[in-house]
């Protein structure tokens, strides 16, 4: 009877690693997860998943030895684990079967599904032995694995359901050496049989638990809080291109008399002749340059997102997704001449304090009655003025105030002030509105009658 | 009462001195194997005392497949192969990772069960193997019991396996 089950499963476990090899694995969940997740249509792994290989760890509930011999069983899987986390475990036969010995504690039934020989695909194990109905489940596990009689694998499963000790199950010559044999009978044709493969939507719910590579790569897959993609210490900043410059050389402003070289207050010259002022305003353009970054498309791999699946390694080793993006080529250099314009002009003349003084003061102290008669005006009134921007961008502003009739004399500071409307490009004002003076001077004469003793002349 | 008188003569003399070297030779030759024999271990005790020892005598350094080998020259064909395929990749990670390095001495050994020949399996027998152990690198040791089954065939005994905790009575809480 052993032989004859041995056999079966002998044929059927050779049946399942074809299976696994070619797939498809059928039982993928309708929700699109599932199997279908690690393998694609033809049986290859997808991107991404990761292939954990063999993996032994501490397991209470795997039989040991007494403490000081230094030894213990370790429970051995093959552990594949998608981008999710979604796990695909593979216990080793001896594993599967101390697992079904303790389906609880060794997380047999928090698998969401398995496939195997003669076990049925996609059968939802946590459900059934929730509603108790995972006794057939184990009952049978236990006849494929250790070719134990319906009633012992009945009497088994109960135990191992119920929490109970299995081991009190065994008969007193030593069953235990059997199953081992068994065991390796069955691993005589391949180091790594696979009976049983048992899908786990979290790898945290696995046995094997969660690969530390995934934990790094998406550490919410590993139930894990997010963490921050560590940052380079010294960071190096996406290539940009430089900020725009503004450059502008400085205005100039002059105003002065042009005509005659001594002006007389009109009121002593009997040409009223008065005098020509001259003045100008020239603005240099504002040399606004910019840069123009011209991109190419690049193809990169970075950082998966909690719900994105890798398709990709990145350069630090770890697998990714793949983003397209654009990267920086060059620099396009453009150099604009702004003009700025001039929108107010204005000029005038102030009889400066110093000369009101005099006027008042001095003469009048021999001119009885005398005093300032026009102390400041506007020049333009005499003239006028020419504004205009010029092809090259300077802004310029001219006056001409002809015979301008200074009624007094002295000195008269003369201004000229105009304002600009600053300087915009694209719709974005470069440089901002502002006023500007420029001074001068002019000298306004007077003729002052002397009288001479003539007696004393030689 | 007169006195009797002893006459040893030379003839009792070398009669005496004969039948004193003859017990000699025979107390010599004979008691010390008889002593020998009467408590000498029993092959089946032999093999589950080396068996204990080289099997928990694990060298981290010297390797998996050293260890295999030393416990498969004494063991019995299916105890290699069980140790070889289930047992040796359970628990050699547990040693590799704790870089156990140990040398055992079986120290006495007690028949614990005997199972007879059934048509399906060998003459097994159950004992009680309390050993110590030295900790090649410290030099601290570690002493205590473990259930050993050697099986017996054509070759005579030979060491199956070291049995778990749990089986010990098979009702371990």
């Amino acid at each position: 009877m052993l032989r004859r089950n041995l056999n079966l499963f002998i044929t059927a476990t050779l049946v399942l690693a074809v299976i696994i090899a070619t797939l498809p694995i059928g039982a993928a969940k309708a929700d699109g997860g599932g199997w279908g997740d690690f393998f694609d249509a033809n049986g290859n792994l997808l991107p991404g998943v990761i292939e954990a290989g063999e993996v032994s760890q501490p397991a209470g509930w795997m039989p040991d030895f007494p403490a000081w011999t230094g030894m213990s069983a370790e429970a051995t899987y093959h552990q594949y684990v998608s981008p999710s986390g979604e796990t695909i475990l593979i216990p080793s036969t001896t594993t599967l079967f101390f697992m079904a010995m303790n389906p609880t504690a060794s997380g047999l039934v928090n698998s969401n599904g398995q496939m195997g020989t003669g076990l049925g695909m996609g059968v939802e194990l946590s459900g059934q032995v929730a509603a108790g109905n995972g006794v057939q489940f184990i009952s049978t596990l236990f006849q494929n694995l250790a070719g134990m009689s319906q009633v012992d694998a009945d009497k088994f499963a109960d135990a191992a359901i119920n929490g109970q000790n299995v081991w009190a199950l065994f008969s007193p010559d030593s069953d235990v050496a059997r199953l081992l044999n068994l065991f390796y009978q069955l691993s005589q044709n391949d180091g790594n049989v696979y009976l049983l493969a048992l899908l786990y939507q979290s790898c945290s719910n696995s046995p094997a638990g969660c690969p530390a590579e995934l934990c790094a790569a998406n550490p919410v897959a590993c139930d894990l809080p997010p963490t921050v993609e560590p940052t380079d210490p010294s960071p190096t900043p996406p290539p940009t291109c430089p900020a725009p410059s503004v450059s502008q050389t400085s205005p100039s402003l002059n105003i002065s008399p042009s005509a005659p070289p001594y002006p007389l207050a009109v009121g002593q010259d009997p040409d009223k002749r008065g005098a020509d002022i001259s003045g100008s305003v020239n603005i240099p353009p504002v040399i606004f340059t910019w840069y123009e970054p011209v991109y190419e498309e690049v193809t990169s791999c970075s950082a998966a997102g909690p719900n994105q699946v890798s398709n990709c390694t990145r350069p630090n080793g770890k697998p990714g997704v793949t983003r397209t993006g654009q990267e920086l080529k060059e620099c396009k250099v453009h150099v604009e001449h702004l003009p700025e314009q001039i929108n107010t002009a204005n000029a005038r003349a102030e009889l400066s304090a110093a000369s009101r003084g005099w006027i008042v003061n001095d003469l009048g102290a021999s001119w009885y009655g005398a005093y300032v008669h026009q102390g400041s005006f506007n020049l333009p009134k005499y003239g006028s003025f020419d504004m205009g921007c010029s092809g090259g961008g300077t802004c310029s502003a001219n006056l001409q105030a002809l015979k301008v009739p200074f009624a007094d004399p002295g000195l008269f500071n003369l201004t000229i002030t105009v304002g600009t409307n600053g300087t915009s490009w694209g719709g974005q004002q470069i440089t901002p509105p502002r006023v500007l003076t420029g001074k001068g001077q002019i000298k306004v004469y007077v003729v002052l009658p002397t009288l001479i003793d003539a007696s004393t002349a030689p | 009462m007169k006195p009797r008188e002893f006459v040893i003569l030379p003839k009792h003399l070398i009669t005496g001195l004969l039948v004193f070297i003859a017990v000699a030779a025979l107390g010599y030759a004979i008691i010390p194997q008889a002593i020998t024999k009467l408590t000498a271990p029993k092959p089946a005790e032999i093999a589950a005392r080396e068996g204990a020892q080289v099997f928990l005598s694990t060298d981290s350094e010297k390797g998996q497949a050293a260890w295999e080998e030393s416990v498969c020259k004494v063991a019995s064909e299916q105890g290699c192969a069980v140790l070889k395929k289930s047992l040796s990749p359970m628990l050699w990670p547990t040693v590799a990772k704790g870089k156990v390095r140990q040398a055992c001495q079986a120290m006495k050994a007690s028949l614990s069960k005997d199972i007879p020949t059934t048509a399906d399996a060998l003459h097994i027998q159950e004992w009680s193997v309390s050993l110590e152990c030295k900790n090649l690198q410290t030099g601290k040791a570690n002493a205590g019991d473990i259930q050993v089954l050697v099986s017996e065939n054509q070759n005579g005994w030979k060491f199956e396996r070291v049995m778990f905790t749990q089986e010990r009575g098979n009702a371990a809480p």
